[in-house]
């Protein structure tokens, strides 16, 4: 093995395992350098669950749940999207979004920009006009919705999201 | 012998165990068969995403990739794919089809992950084949190495085959990678969690179809139990994660019901993850932690329908095939 072949394998070597290592420490998620944070949060089956959901108003006065598909996304790629890059985790280091010091102001702030998109998107997609979402939080007990909570309303035409503040 | 001659030894030697180009022909072989089930299927169906809702990897963005594939380029990238594979697989020009394989596959893995979903079955092939594309050896087995030998007989087949001794480098570096990979998923745990994980519970809530992937499931999510007030000011109850999804087979649901199967099989698994880098050190626990890893893999297909059989093909480039077919030989003309 000559010296050049050494440091051509060293180098390759360092790059991966390095770029590994710093998704493992991040922790990220970056394909094909994960953390691999699967089934890793603790969650026992007597523990509440939740759905967020984006909910549409159209002028007509119809509502309904957005669903991934008017998107042309997946319902798991759609939500984990939402939740990791744009609302953002109580761990500040989420490993598909960092959001560390995260303000409402900045929340608000994201999710405006997320919403002006998929009012861009959905508009672009089904032909239909979009007047608002209402971002949408469900607490589940037992498989049932126990609670719902509005977590904020986003306005199309004033592109503005106004969060409400929780009980 | 000092610290460096050592590690020097243990990275560089050259290697008699391992054939790359077999290994090579049996990896590109599950490629193939993976980019015609899942990677174009789904290829297709990412065309007509909206670049609005991109949310791309870092691979995308350090090389200026485009993503997701334009459609019209689908039929071009897919006929390139095709020629690439066979390429690899044959072995004709094998060392710039690999290389392009590696590259391609980086393109097409990267488009996929960047829209919010991280599929993590694929990541560690895609490292694994960028190494082997890089690696001497890889091109044993294959109409070049056919082509370059100058032997006849018996004794050209053998080296076609199975190749010349080469620096073991290839092997180890896809050895750490697989430990990082392992142990990543155990700390992850360990992390989050803490080794409150053993207790089962965690497990038992997905073999229980606490959250499952199907038609029409919704994505679910968790709250954290420790999360300051200030840090759930979104929703007032302080969402965490998502939760992951499987499909509990029958015996995962039954195993799900018993608190002492759901303790141990969490145990063995953070087993085998966080033990997963003492097959650094030496063959025997190499080959133990292999056949722990098949069997977490095949528990885990078989209890919640998760698919990571691309691991266990990746566990191929650790076998012995000259010393398998030899000694499967000496059998055989024992036997007559």
């Amino acid at each position: 093995v000559t010296r050049a072949h050494k440091a051509f394998a060293v180098a390759l070597g360092v790059v991966l395992v390095g770029l590994e290592v710093r998704a493992v420490i991040g922790p990220y998620e970056d394909w094909p350098f994960t953390s691999a944070p699967m089934f890793a949060r603790y969650h026992a089956a007597d523990a509440p669950l939740y759905e967020v959901d984006l909910v549409t108003e159209e002028p007509a006065g119809q509502r309904h749940v957005l669903s991934a598909g008017d998107l042309g996304l997946g319902e798991l790629t759609f939500k984990r999207q939402l939740f990791a890059r744009w609302y953002g985790s109580t761990d500040p280091r989420h490993p598909a979004g960092h959001h560390p010091g995260d303000t409402p102001a900045q929340f608000s702030a994201r999710m405006a920009e997320l919403c002006g998109r998929i009012a861009r998107v959905y508009e672009r997609r089904t032909g239909r006009t979009v007047e608002a979402f209402e971002l949408e939080v469900r607490r589940l007990e037992e498989g049932r919705a126990v609670e719902r909570r509005v977590v904020g309303r986003y306005d199309v035409a004033s592109r503005h999201f106004e969060r409400r503040v929780p009980p | 012998m000092s610290v460096l001659r050592r590690i020097d030894a243990w990275a560089f030697a050259p290697g008699e165990r391992h054939q790359l180009g077999i290994f090579r022909v049996l990896f590109v072989a599950w490629f193939a068969y993976e980019y015609a089930t899942r990677l174009f299927p789904r290829l297709a169906r990412h065309a007509e995403r909206s670049t609005e809702l991109l949310a791309p990897v870092s691979v995308v963005g350090w090389f200026g990739l485009p993503a997701p594939v334009p459609p019209p380029w689908l039929p071009v990238v897919g006929l390139v794919a095709v020629l690439v594979l066979v390429a690899s697989l044959l072995g004709v020009r094998t060392r710039v089809a690999l290389v392009a394989l590696a590259a391609l596959n980086l393109w097409l893995g990267a488009t996929v992950a960047s829209f919010g979903y991280t599929p993590h079955a694929s990541a560690l092939p895609a490292l694994v084949l960028v190494v082997l594309a890089c690696a001497p050896g890889a091109d044993a087995c294959s109409v070049d190495a056919w082509l370059r030998s100058p032997r006849r007989g018996a004794g050209r087949a053998t080296e076609v085959l199975f190749g010349r001794p080469q620096s073991i480098w290839p092997v180890r570096l896809v050895l750490v990678l697989v430990c990082a990979f392992y142990f990543a998923s155990g700390y992850a745990k360990v992390r989050y969690a803490g080794f409150r994980w053993a207790d089962g519970r965690t497990l038992a809530f997905y073999l229980q179809g606490g959250s499952r992937l199907g038609p029409g499931e919704p994505q679910r999510f968790l709250e954290s139990t420790d999360a300051p007030p200030a840090a759930r000011f979104r929703d007032g109850w302080g969402i965490e994660d998502y939760a992951y999804v499987g499909r509990p087979t029958v015996l995962g649901r039954a195993l799900g019901r018993s608190p002492a199967a759901t303790r141990a099989l969490s145990c063995f698994t953070l087993l085998v993850e966080l033990g997963f880098p003492v097959v650094l050190f030496g063959r025997a626990l190499l080959a133990i932690w292999l056949v722990l890893g098949v069997a977490l893999h095949l528990g885990i297909d078989a209890t919640l329908r998760i698919d990571f059989s691309a691991y266990l093909v990746v566990y191929l480039l650790f076998i012995d095939w000259k010393s398998l077919a030899q000694n499967a030989l000496v059998r055989r003309l024992q036997h007559r």
